[in-house]
Order: C-alpha cells, then sequence, then structure tokens
C-alpha cells in the first residue's frame, strides 16, 4: 500500500500538545485476522463498482491496519445503502471517495460505531467501536451534520468532549484543541452565531481534543474558506505524519488531491477501489491510457506506433504533437523511445492525460 | 444549442427537419398550457381533493396511513358493534337502553373524533407554509379566503367521515331493523338532525384545530397544542364551576363538551348533566361564538402573513 | 464519572429552558393560581377538601404530566432530532450516566414548576396547610420523577413523542383509567393521587393505593425506564 507523502515542517508553534496526554493503548484493529488467504498481496485492489468484491489477499487486513471493515454490508429497508465492503486503513492520510449517495457517511458510520452493519465486523484499534468504549474512545469523530450545541460556548463544546472522555486536565486539552484549528477559546458568543466555518472547526477541535488514535471525519472541509481549507489539510497530513489514522470522507476531488494519494473510493454501495490513485490507474486494464506526444515529427511517430501494435488509437493534432491510446502503458514507453531513435525524431514530451485522480474517479464511478 | 425561436410551424417531432433555416429547436422543454382552464372552482375542488387524499395518507408512504385508518376504524367500531346487536335482538332490546341514541353515540367517539381533528387540521395548514406551497397556490388562481375556505372544507369533510359516518350507518341500519325512525318524514327529520349534528360537532373541531395550526409552522407543535387544549379546557372548566362554584356558563368554554351538549339538545335530549343548567341558546351563541373567535383568527393570521412565491 | 454525570446535567438543564417552554410552564402556574383564587372567593365548606381536589384535577392530572411531558420527550429526544446526540454518545462515558443526566435534568424543573403554582393556588383557594403541602410536594415529586422517566424513554423511542404521550395523557390517564377501578390500576396517575390523599387526609377518586406501594410502583417504573433508556442507548443507531 503506498502512503501520502508526509508533509514537512515543525510543530505548530501556537498550539503545542498539553504537557499530559491521555494514555493510547496501541492495539492492532483486529484482535483476530478476519479473513482466510486466498489470493496474493497487491499494493492496491482495484474493484468494479458493479461486481462482487473478490476475495481479499493473504496479506489482508494489513498487521498495522487501524480500521478494518471485513464483508460489511447495511440496508434501510429496500435500499442497500453499503454491500460487502472490506476495507483497512492503515495509519495516515486516507479518503474515503464516492459521489454524493455513494454510501461513504453511511460507511463511515459504520467504522466509528454509529451504526450497526446488516452484515459484517468492525474493529478500530483492537476493539468493536458499538460494544468497546476503550476503542470507541480511540477515534475522534467529525461527524457530517451542521448541528452542534447551537446555544454553548466552542471552550464549553470542546470541554464537554474531554470531561467525557475523561480527561484530567480538560480546561488545557480544550483550549490546547481550539488553539490547534486556529479557534479563539475565548469567543464569548455561542455556536449558534459562529459562521460555518467556525462550527466546522469546533467539531474538528472536539474530535481532537482527547487525542485519538483514530481521527474519522465527514466532509470536515464543507464551508471553510480556501486559506482554512488549506490550514486544515495540513493539520490532517501533521496528524498523519505523527502515526495517527485520520480517514476524511469527501466528494470533491480537488479535496481529496490535496489531502494525499491514498483513496478509498466507493461507488453505489460498493468498494470500487482503494490505494494510491495512480497504482488504481495502472491497474485499470480495461480502460486505456491517453497520452499526449510531443516530438518534431508526429505524422512519422504515429505510423510507426500503430504499427508496433501497442498504440491502439492516434490523432495527430498538429505537425508536432499527436495524442495516443494505448492499452499498454509500459510496453507503449518501450517503443515509443525506440520508434524516435529510429526515424532520428526529437521526443519532447510524453504526457499522461487521464492518470489524475478525476480520471480515475470518472472511470470507478461514472462508468467511464 | 442555438437561442433563436422557433416559428409556430416549426415541427413537433425530434429529429432534423427539411427546413433550409441554419437552426432550429426541437425540444423547448417549457410549453405553454393549453387545455381547458378550470378556474377558481377546479382549483378549489383540486385544493380539497389534495388535502383530503393528504390527510388519509392516500399516494404517502403506508405509515402515513396508520394513524387516520387506526382513527377511521375506531370510530365506526362501536357503531358496527351496535348495528349487529340491533340485528340479532332486533326490538326485544329497543326499549332497554342499551343501543345508544344518535345523540349519545359520540360519547362513545369522541377521542377518535378529537385525535382526528388534532392530526388533520395541522397536517392540512403548517407544512403549506413551511414548505412555502402556500405561495404555489396563491400564485393563481386562489388568493387566500378561497385557499382557506377549500381547507376548511376539506378537514371539515375528513372530521364528517368520524362524525357523521358512523351514526348515518346507524341511521340506515336501524331503519333496516325496524327500529329506526317511523315513518317517512320522521326519518328524514331524524337524518336532517343526525347531518346537523356531525356539522356542528366537525365544524367546532376544525375551526378550533386550524385556528392553532395557523399559529405556527410546525405541525407537530400545532397538533400537541390541539390535544392538550380540549382536555385542558375540560379539566380547568369543571374546576371552576364544581369546586370554586362559579356560574355554570364557564362550562361554555368546555371545548369538547360544547358540541357533543348541543348535539344532545338537536335530538331533543336533555344532555349532559354538567350542562343541563345552561339553556340551549347560550349553547348555540357559544358555539357561534367560538367559530367566530376561531375564523376571525385564523384571517387575522393569513392576511398578516407574508407569503414569498 | 461524578463530573461527567455534572457536566451532561447541566447541559441537558440549559437545553430545555426554551422560552416557548418557560412560557408554557407560566401560563400552567397562572392558571393554577386563577382556579385558586376563583375557589378562595367562591368560599367553599371544605377549602381543604376543594384545595385538594384542584391539586388532584389540575396539579396531578394536568399540569405535572404536561410539564414533565415536555421536558422529559425533548431531553434525548431534541438531541437525537438535531443530531446532537452523536457527540455524546460516542464518547466513553457509561450510558446509563447519560440516561440518568437526561431524566434529572427535566425532573429537577418539573417539580419546583408544578409545586410552585399548586402550594399558590392552596394557598389562594384558602386550604392551605402542612399536610397539603407536604401531600402535593411528596405527590407532584413523585409523578415528576415518574412521568419525566417514561417520557424521557419516549422521547428516544418515537419521533413524535410528545403527540404520543399526549394521547396516553389524555385517552388513557385521564378518560379510560378514570372510568373505573381496573383501568386505574395500571395508571401511573393513581400512585401520586394515593400519595395526595394519604398524606394530606383527603379523599379522591380511585387514589386508594397504600402509601408504600404510592412511593414505590412508581419509583420502580421511573429505575426500568432510566434502564432502558441506556439499553436503548446502547443498542441504538446514531446518525
Amino acid at each position: 500500500m503506498t502512503e501520502q507523502p508526509p508533509p514537512p515542517g515543525p510543530a505548530r508553534p501556537e498550539a503545542p500538545l498539553p504537557p499530559t496526554r491521555p494514555t493510547q493503548p496501541v492495539a492492532p484493529a483486529h484482535p483476530v485476522a478476519p479473513v482466510q488467504p486466498v489470493a496474493p498481496a497487491r499494493p492496491v485492489q482495484p474493484v468494479s463498482a458493479t461486481n462482487n468484491l473478490p476475495p481479499p489477499p493473504a496479506a489482508w487486513p494489513p498487521p498495522d491496519a487501524t480500521v478494518v471493515a471485513y464483508d460489511v454490508s447495511l440496508s434501510f429497508g429496500s435500499l442497500v445503502a453499503v454491500s460487502n465492503v472490506s476495507v483497512a486503513v492503515r495509519p495516515g492520510v486516507s479518503a474515503l471517495l464516492g459521489p454524493n449517495g455513494a454510501g461513504k457517511s453511511t460507511l463511515l458510520r459504520m467504522m466509528s460505531g454509529q451504526l450497526s452493519p446488516s452484515s459484517g465486523r468492525v474493529w478500530v484499534a483492537g476493539g468493536d467501536p458499538r460494544q468497546d468504549a476503550e476503542a470507541r474512545n480511540r477515534i475522534g469523530l467529525v461527524p457530517q451534520q451542521d448541528g452542534v450545541f447551537e446555544q454553548e460556548k466552542a471552550l464549553s463544546i470542546v470541554r464537554l468532549a474531554a470531561i467525557l472522555s475523561q480527561l484530567d486536565n480538560v480546561e488545557e486539552r480544550a483550549r490546547w484543541a481550539l488553539n490547534l484549528v486556529e479557534l479563539d477559546p475565548d469567543i464569548e458568543r455561542p455556536v449558534g452565531a459562529f459562521s460555518k466555518g467556525m462550527r466546522q472547526r469546533v467539531k474538528i477541535a472536539q474530535a481532537l481534543v482527547h487525542d485519538p488514535m483514530v481521527l474519522m471525519m465527514d466532509e470536515p472541509l464543507n464551508g471553510l474558506d480556501p486559506r482554512q481549507r488549506k490550514q486544515m489539510i495540513s493539520l490532517f497530513h501533521d496528524l498523519g505524519s505523527q502515526g495517527k489514522t485520520v480517514l476524511v470522507s469527501s466528494h470533491v476531488l480537488e479535496e481529496v488531491e490535496r489531502l494525499g494519494s491514498h483513496v478509498i473510493v466507493i461507488a453505489r454501495g460498493r468498494l470500487a477501489a482503494q490505494g494510491d490513485f495512480r497504482g488504481i490507474r495502472g491497474l485499470m486494464d480495461n480502460q486505456p491510457l491517453r497520452f499526449r506526444v510531443s516530438c518534431d515529427n508526429a505524422r512519422a511517430v504515429a505510423a510507426s506506433l500503430i504499427g508496433a501494435g501497442s498504440v491502439v488509437g492516434c490523432t495527430v493534432e498538429s505537425a508536432t504533437e499527436l495524442q495516443l491510446t494505448t492499452a499498454d502503458a509500459s510496453r507503449f514507453r518501450r517503443e515509443i523511445a525506440s520508434v524516435c531513435k529510429s526515424h532520428d525524431v526529437r521526443l519532447v514530451e510524453v504526457a499522461p492525460l487521464d492518470e489524475d485522480l478525476e480520471s480515475v474517479f470518472r472511470y470507478l464511478v461514472g462508468g467511464g | 444549442m442555438s437561442n433563436t425561436t422557433p416559428s409556430p410551424s416549426a415541427p413537433s417531432s425530434n429529429g432534423p427537419s427539411e427546413s433550409s433555416t441554419s437552426a432550429q429547436i426541437f425540444d423547448q422543454g417549457y410549453r405553454r398550457y393549453t387545455g381547458p382552464r378550470t378556474g377558481v372552482i377546479g382549483a378549489e375542488k383540486s385544493l380539497i381533493t389534495f388535502s383530503a387524499k393528504t390527510a388519509l395518507g392516500m399516494g404517502r408512504a403506508a405509515r402515513f396511513k396508520i394513524v387516520p385508518v387506526l382513527i377511521i376504524i375506531s370510530a365506526f367500531v362501536p357503531a358496527v358493534v351496535f348495528i349487529g346487536v340491533a340485528a340479532l335482538f332486533g326490538e326485544e332490546i329497543e326499549g332497554f337502553g342499551f343501543l345508544p341514541t344518535y345523540a349519545g353515540y359520540y360519547g362513545y367517539v369522541i377521542a377518535a373524533i378529537y385525535l382526528f381533528a388534532g392530526f388533520v387540521a395541522p397536517e392540512l395548514l403548517s407544512p403549506d407554509r413551511r414548505t412555502g406551497m402556500l405561495g404555489m397556490y396563491l400564485a393563481a388562481p386562489l388568493n387566500r379566503p378561497t385557499y382557506l375556505l377549500g381547507k376548511a372544507i376539506a378537514v371539515v369533510a375528513m372530521i364528517l367521515i368520524v362524525t357523521l359516518g358512523p351514526t348515518l350507518l346507524m341511521l340506515i341500519a336501524y331503519s333496516l331493523e325496524d327500529i329506526g325512525p317511523s315513518g317517512f318524514w320522521d326519518w328524514i327529520a331524524t337524518l336532517g338532525r343526525v347531518i346537523l349534528s356531525s356539522l356542528v360537532f366537525g365544524s367546532m373541531f376544525a375551526a378550533v384545530g386550524l385556528a392553532i395550526s395557523a399559529t405556527t409552522d410546525r405541525s407537530m407543535i400545532a397538533t400537541a397544542t390541539i390535544l392538550a387544549i380540549f382536555p385542558a379546557s375540560a379539566i380547568v372548566t369543571d374546576l371552576l364551576v364544581d369546586v370554586a362554584d362559579l356560574t355554570p356558563h364557564l362550562r361554555l368554554a368546555n371545548l369538547p363538551n360544547l358540541p357533543r351538549d348541543l348535539v344532545f339538545r338537536i335530538h331533543g335530549e336533555r344532555g349532559l348533566w354538567a350542562t343541563r343548567d345552561n339553556p340551549t341558546w347560550t349553547l348555540w351563541a357559544a358555539w357561534f361564538g367560538w367559530m367566530s373567535i376561531s375564523v376571525s383568527f385564523i384571517w387575522f393570521k393569513y392576511r398578516r402573513l407574508l407569503v414569498r412565491r | 464519572m461524578g463530573a461527567a454525570f455534572v457536566v451532561l446535567y447541566r447541559l441537558f438543564l440549559r437545553h430545555q429552558l426554551t422560552t416557548g417552554r418557560l412560557v408554557l410552564i407560566g401560563s400552567l402556574n397562572a392558571v393554577a393560581l386563577l382556579i385558586g383564587f376563583a375557589v378562595g372567593t367562591s368560599d367553599p365548606f371544605d377549602p381543604t377538601q376543594a384545595a385538594a381536589d384542584i391539586v388532584w384535577f389540575y396539579g396531578l392530572g394536568l399540569m405535572a404530566p404536561i410539564i414533565s411531558l415536555v421536558l422529559g420527550s425533548s431531553s434525548l429526544g431534541d438531541l437525537q432530532s438535531d443530531e446532537t446526540l452523536v457527540y455524546l454518545w460516542h464518547r466513553r462515558t457509561p450510558r446509563w450516566i447519560l440516561a440518568a443526566a437526561a431524566w434529572l435534568a427535566p425532573t429537577t424543573i418539573a417539580i419546583p414548576a408544578t409545586t410552585f403554582g399548586l402550594v399558590g393556588c392552596a394557598i389562594l383557594a384558602g386550604g392551605f396547610s402542612g399536610s397539603l403541602f407536604f401531600g402535593t410536594l411528596f405527590a407532584v415529586a413523585i409523578a415528576a420523577i415518574v412521568y419525566s422517566a417514561v417520557f424521557t424513554l419516549l422521547g428516544l423511542l418515537f419521533k413524535r413523542a410528545l403527540i404520543i404521550g399526549l394521547i396516553y395523557l389524555f385517552i388513557w390517564e385521564q378518560f379510560v383509567a378514570r372510568a373505573g377501578g381496573g383501568a386505574a390500576r395500571v395508571s401511573i396517575g393513581t400512585y401520586p393521587s394515593s400519595i395526595l390523599a394519604k398524606l394530606a387526609d383527603v379523599e379522591l377518586f380511585l387514589a386508594d393505593r397504600s402509601t408504600v406501594t404510592a412511593f414505590v410502583v412508581p419509583l420502580v417504573i421511573a429505575g426500568l425506564s432510566i434502564l432502558l433508556t441506556a439499553r436503548r442507548l446502547d443498542h441504538m443507531d446514531v446518525a
């Protein structure tokens, strides 16, 4: 599994960790390996959104996974919201991605213990968050809904969270958490009078106050302005680099791209793919890759490449530029070098056109 | 897509035409309505029908049908039992007082009527304001008085299901069993009294229910207030008359018992013991008073209401 | 644990004191005082019995249950409907603490909010006595304890708990249970009424439970309701 690069940088000077921290017993996500080894381990597991999930690989779940959902399904009456999803989340920042109504929030709620799956099981840091209060306490939860305790002050809400998590230095922890999200703990206004962005930061602060091992956030960047988004994303990366598991649900691709490359894609209630999105794209054998090639004799290169066999489609855009479609990217990369050399053509650039997250997402959930 | 306005002779079928013009619109999307226009009466009929269906949960999920169906069943069950007894024993039990009179029957179903009024009136009035549907209704051709009239007719019609339905059923069944009114004109007079009684009962509950519903956009709050205000008025007036020994006229503020007693008077019976001290004209005056207050209040609220379209 | 209970209790307490509810409590108290004044001016034959009748019929029949219903059903019900319950539910605090705090807050408001008007009513009615005061106080306290517990559970179970509670109160407690002894046995209202009758030494309709039974049964019902609330919290899905 490929992790996103942890952002470098010192800890925030304005929000140092308080001297005493709640104990964080480190435990594997799953007390008993929940699946039988049936297939070789792979770095990524792309799955068709419309087909059943194939059996998990042998090394599944990874030993360092902190959140494991195994074969979970949930139906609301006749509506199947989540169907047979198995997913393991490791420390670092992961994005739960999917279109509206895909089942992201339902899956996140099952993983946080809010909803009981109709079938399957969930482990978070060694326990079932529905049964085990300690496992639940290792989660910091930012729910999707806008509502917070409207008549309370921000500090009161975070203090309440700290007390309910049975922390000792409540006041200090609450102020620390609010400082972390750049919110003044001494604001006298009740949260009901806050802007949406400020309320969102209160929600994040209450989730962080007990310094949880796992942070689960459902659309946490909603309502934040661009500067706040940047700052929050940086905070999530900081937490991820500290070894915490940060799981962020979102349907906004730009947000997810900035959060990191590790994604869990949910479509129509099923797990569509998990892993580094560039790796997922590479495994999409049924989706030809498109490249833009810049060289000083586009027509000659196009003719030779089509003859060579790796290219299935070609458009000559100009004398120096062409667009190619290939089903075998590595073979294409090898062939283009030899074709250019044999024709004595100067190759300027080979740029992939659909290896970005948007293309991956479109192929996975939009049918291509 | 071109923004060219289509000519009246533009082809109606999809696909390219033989026309030599450079741009054409094959599906304009919005089309002007060219069907018959039924005016206020048509709109009123639609409003009443739609409101009645809403109240009965028709066209909605099964859970919306549970409450109205249960209430209607509970209003008819005693009537069916009495009709069954009458069919089995007929004239043998007629003089024993086992079968209730038409006025006395309301004592068996007052809870159903009270619940029906509590659920129907708020359901028909409050959501229109909360969801903005009121603005749609008032766009044309309805105005505030015709909208309110349509809603009032719908509420009264719904309450008549539980007030008129069972008593009418009893009248017909008793007549078939030869224990009903004797002679044609007597039968017609009884029918008139049955209809008048149910109208008096239904319109009072509907008017008070609609007046309370006019105060809030949240139907649950309106339902709770209606469900609380009827028994609360009975408790307070009973205390003031029975314990504080104040004038029996205070019982005219007893919302559930006032129409009940009027029904006894309509059928020429003595009425409830608690209100026997009040002459019939005072009951009618109080009934008109409550109706006037309720209607005036509804109009006052709706006249001032800011409607967004 | 103690700190969690206190902070939750204070949160529920603040959450419940909305303007609408204060107006309702004020109105019910004003009507109680009005009735007391009316009775006082009518010079009743037995002022203590008259005052007890008001406390029983109005106070225990309407005021205490309505105030407990409005506050109790909103205690957890409002948090569930505005989706803020998850912030309390997702923490490691035991469920019974959450349930107990959610019950205690409406109870604490309901007892003085009901007693004030009824004691004032009894004074105005001219029937105030030490025994009636204690009878009223204990009857109201027991009514508030048991109704608040039942309605807190109801608020968690049903979205329309207020409506269901009103139907229960007015159809069952007021209509059916006051019609005869059989139904009265399974009515909550007879127990506070019996406490009032015994402690104030007055005659009240269907208030014939022994003092011990009148205290113990409502407390058992309240305890069971709190346990069921905690159990429901443990097993429910929270959005």
